[in-house]
């Protein structure tokens, strides 16, 4: 390839690249002072970044367009040290925070500056466009780029191809040949340049006359206009896609090309994902937006239109919109709620109320944050219909309320149970015993006989009323749990039962128990309960006897449903050899006001095993009966452990 | 020694005579006034101090002065801080008996449903009254659990 061309196609590279690239000359030669050195080149995004006027004929001197001290003082290094400097500076623009690496090094007669973007440039929307102008003549003069050969070009990370138009008769551009292409082009194709250069491009790549490529190609050699544009081309069966651009140079077309496959790998991964998200967020009644703070522009998923009644993309996108949905009293709540996020750059978590396309009141609460991306600011977060929610919460609430009645209307009941019911019945009981104490021996039998069943009755009535209150109070949140030893707790009960067991010769046998977490005098009722049942329902002409086990099982380890799986249980077993019960009692035996027997036969409120259930459930554990008629009963209590 | 003086106040006239016919049973010399009410109470208390009693037995559900605010007002006094006070009521509750054992009661009694048991737990207390006079009184061993 001829020299010449070369140096053409790089200095349409350079005058195209993303760089910044500035080059300067000292006035004096071999100068030490950076603030001595003219600008010789400048590509246009040089142009751009140094406000450069291309129009004006003055020679520009460093120190008047650089207006980063940093920079010059690091010029002056290189000129001193002869070594590059690679640093990143920062540059605060209105709208946006930039970020640049720069490289400075000693070239040629002077110094070289390139600066490429760190992050990609915020575009705004007056973004300066400056004219090429009496500075692109003067480029030309310059030498620099015949210090560069093929080697420079084949190290680009692009494909740069040259192309010669191959025209009609007509005069009309219907193929383009290849007169340059350089070896990126091997690892694409699988071709060499040589074996490429030559032929046309609709010999090397057919289908470029139906892809529009020809077309595109076509223009940008007749208008003189840049172009780009992305295509997939089949290399060896495999897709690969390419973002080109094509400048118009001297009477051929100069092309740079990108392999952008991974991209659109990407791209699709992200559509495919952008896609589950939108199914999601229909399944979870879920929308989700991205609001572009400084230009007001909200992005909605698809379901923030049908959560509001709509079809995608059928309301306008401006926060002010938005507002029109909300119920009056809402406006200025869900404002100010944003307005805070948005000065803040915090997190916003609202609920208010909408107003539906078909005038339908749906709860929404949105939840957003705020994030800096690009030199802009954004909010991302969801919208969800809470409807449903705030609904079950209010008739939670209803409920809740009729619950605090229902617990006041039953504490009233206990007191009035616990006093107003006890005292008649003491005076009733005291006027008996006195009765019976001053007129003893002088009433007839038969009223003697009246007075016992007097006293018997208001007995029964006391027992009642104790166990009824019993029953009431297990959940009073009274006592807080302690650690309790069930030794202590059976040897009270024994002692308290002492006289009965006595009276029977009674048999207890007992093993050391465990130790739990509980309300002591709970299960002192429960241990009473139980034992005084077995104390109670003896079998006549048989020695009671009663077992007292105890011992500590894993969850898992027992076949009972309610237990946790995952935590030791305090199993206890009451085992009798009394009267025992039939198996279809095994439940009914717990409930309320149940009784097996007559009340003539054992005496009993039917509250008993009750009050064991009750307390029991309220440490968090579980009770059972087995029982045989006539082979005695076992009650089994399993209670959680300590840890 | 002298009569013991016991003071009885309590608004239910039925239990008042259960008290006072219980009483008799004790074969002690004993003098009982009966009062209605904590106001009556301590209007007689802090009048006729010559006849403070040696023992009083305070119900605790009484109309205008209730027990617990009797109470308290007995030990606010400077001259009755160190009388024996005995809550005689219906009530079992446990805070109910803690309360009055914190306002300073010296025995709690709950009203038996027995006269025999009645005239059991006053003899106790006049047998309380002599440990009370000795020195040698605990409070746990007069709590009366019936």
């Amino acid at each position: 390839m001829e020299n010449s061309l070369v140096d053409d196609i790089f200095k349409t590279m350079v005058d195209n690249a993303d760089t910044a690239v500035l080059y300067t000359e000292p006035l004096v030669p071999n100068s030490l002072n950076a603030k001595e050195y003219l600008v010789k080149y400048a590509n246009q995004q040089a142009q751009s970044f140094f406000v450069i006027s291309s129009d004006s004929n003055e020679n520009y001197t460093l120190e008047e367009i650089v207006k980063y001290d940093e920079l010059l003082i690091l010029a002056n290094k290189v000129l001193e040290t002869g070594e590059d400097e690679n640093f990143s500076i920062i540059v605060k623009e209105a709208v946006s925070i930039l970020n640049y690496h720069v490289r400075i090094r000693s070239f040629h007669k002077g110094l070289l500056f390139a600066l490429s973007l760190i992050k990609p440039k915020f575009i705004t929307d007056n973004e300066s466009k400056l004219p090429l102008g009496n500075l692109k003549s003067r480029n030309r003069e310059l030498e620099i780029f015949n210090l560069f050969g093929i080697r420079v070009l084949d190290s680009n990370d692009s494909i740069i191809t040259y192309l010669k138009p191959v025209l009609n008769t007509t005069g009309n551009v219907n193929d383009f040949r290849i007169d340059y292409i350089n070896n990126r082009i091997g690892e694409i194709a699988n071709d060499d340049s040589a074996f490429v250069e030559g032929k046309t491009i609709l010999e090397y790549y057919p289908k470029n006359s139906e892809n529009g490529v020809l077309e595109i190609l076509a223009e940008c050699y007749t208008t003189g206009e840049n172009k780009e544009y992305t295509k997939e081309f089949i290399f060896n069966e495999e897709s690969v896609w390419l973002t080109t651009k094509a400048v118009k140079m001297n009477d051929g077309l100069i092309l740079f090309s990108k392999d952008v496959t991974q991209e659109k790998k990407y791209e699709a991964q992200l559509f495919i994902q952008n896609r589950l998200l939108s199914e999601a967020e229909h399944v979870a009644n879920i929308g989700s937006f991205r609001w572009n703070l400084v230009e007001d522009q909200i992005k909605y998923s698809d379901n923030v239109y049908r959560l509001f009644g709509y079809d995608p993309n059928e309301f306008d996108n401006k926060y002010d919109r938005l507002l029109t949905f909300l119920h009056p009293n809402d406006i200025e709540k869900v404002k100010s709620s944003f307005k805070v996020a948005r000065r803040n750059k915090s997190k916003t978590d609202s609920v208010f109320r909408v107003y539906t396309k078909s005038q339908e009141l749906r709860y929404m609460n949105t939840i957003g944050e705020c994030y800096q991306k690009e030199g802009s600011w954004y909010m991302v977060g969801v919208i969800r219909d809470v409807t449903k929610q705030i609904e079950a919460e209010s008739i939670l609430q209803i409920k809740n309320t009729e619950l605090k009645r229902t617990n006041a209307d039953l504490e009233a009941f206990n007191r009035v149970a616990s006093h107003d019911l006890q005292e008649p019945l003491r005076k009733i009981q005291m006027f008996v015993s006195r009765l019976d104490e001053e007129e003893e021996g002088r009433l007839s039998n038969r009223s003697q006989g009246y007075l016992s069943k007097i006293k018997y009755s208001s007995d029964r009535m006391r027992n009642l009323i104790n166990n009824l209150l019993s029953y009431s109070k297990v959940d009073e949140v009274g006592e807080q749990p302690k650690r309790v030893d069930l030794n202590d707790v059976l040897k009270n009960v024994l002692e308290d039962l002492g006289e009965r067991i006595n009276d029977l010769n009674a048999q207890i046998e007992s093993v050391s128990l465990p130790v739990v977490n509980g309300v002591q005098f709970q299960l002192e009722q429960l241990f009473a309960n139980l034992i005084g049942n077995s104390l109670k329902y003896v079998k006549e002409g048989v020695q009671p006897n009663i077992k007292i086990l105890g011992s500590i099982v894993s969850g898992n380890k027992t076949e009972v449903e309610t237990l946790l799986p995952s935590i030791n249980y305090v199993k206890l077993q009451f085992i009798d050899n009394g009267i025992g019960f039939e198996k279809k009692y095994q439940e009914k035996i717990f409930e309320i006001f149940q009784r097996l027997h007559g009340k003539t036969e054992f005496s009993g409120t039917g509250l008993g095993l009750s009050i064991c259930k009750k307390i029991v459930q309220s440490h968090n554990g579980t009770i059972m009966a087995k029982g045989e008629l006539d082979k005695g009963a076992e009650f089994t209590v399993y209670l959680p452990t300590l840890l | 020694m002298d009569k013991l003086k016991i003071l009885l106040v309590d608004d239910d006239e039925d239990d008042r005579q259960f008290f006072a016919d219980a009483l008799e049973g004790v074969e002690l010399n004993t003098e009982l006034r009966q009062l209605e009410n904590g106001k009556s109470c301590m209007e007689f208390l802090l009048s006729d101090t010559d006849n403070t009693p040696d023992l009083v037995f305070l119900d605790l559900n009484m109309p205008i002065m209730n027990g617990f605010e009797c109470l308290e007002a007995i030990r606010r006094t400077p001259h009755l801080k160190d009388l024996l006070v005995a809550i005689y009521s219906t009530s079992s509750a446990e805070r109910d008996i803690e309360e009055t054992f914190e306002k300073g009661a010296n025995i709690y009694i709950k009203k038996p449903s027995s006269f025999s048991e009645l005239k059991k737990s006053l003899k106790q207390v006049v047998k309380m009254n002599w440990a009370y006079h000795l020195n040698d009184f605990k409070k746990e061993n007069f709590l009366l659990k019936i």
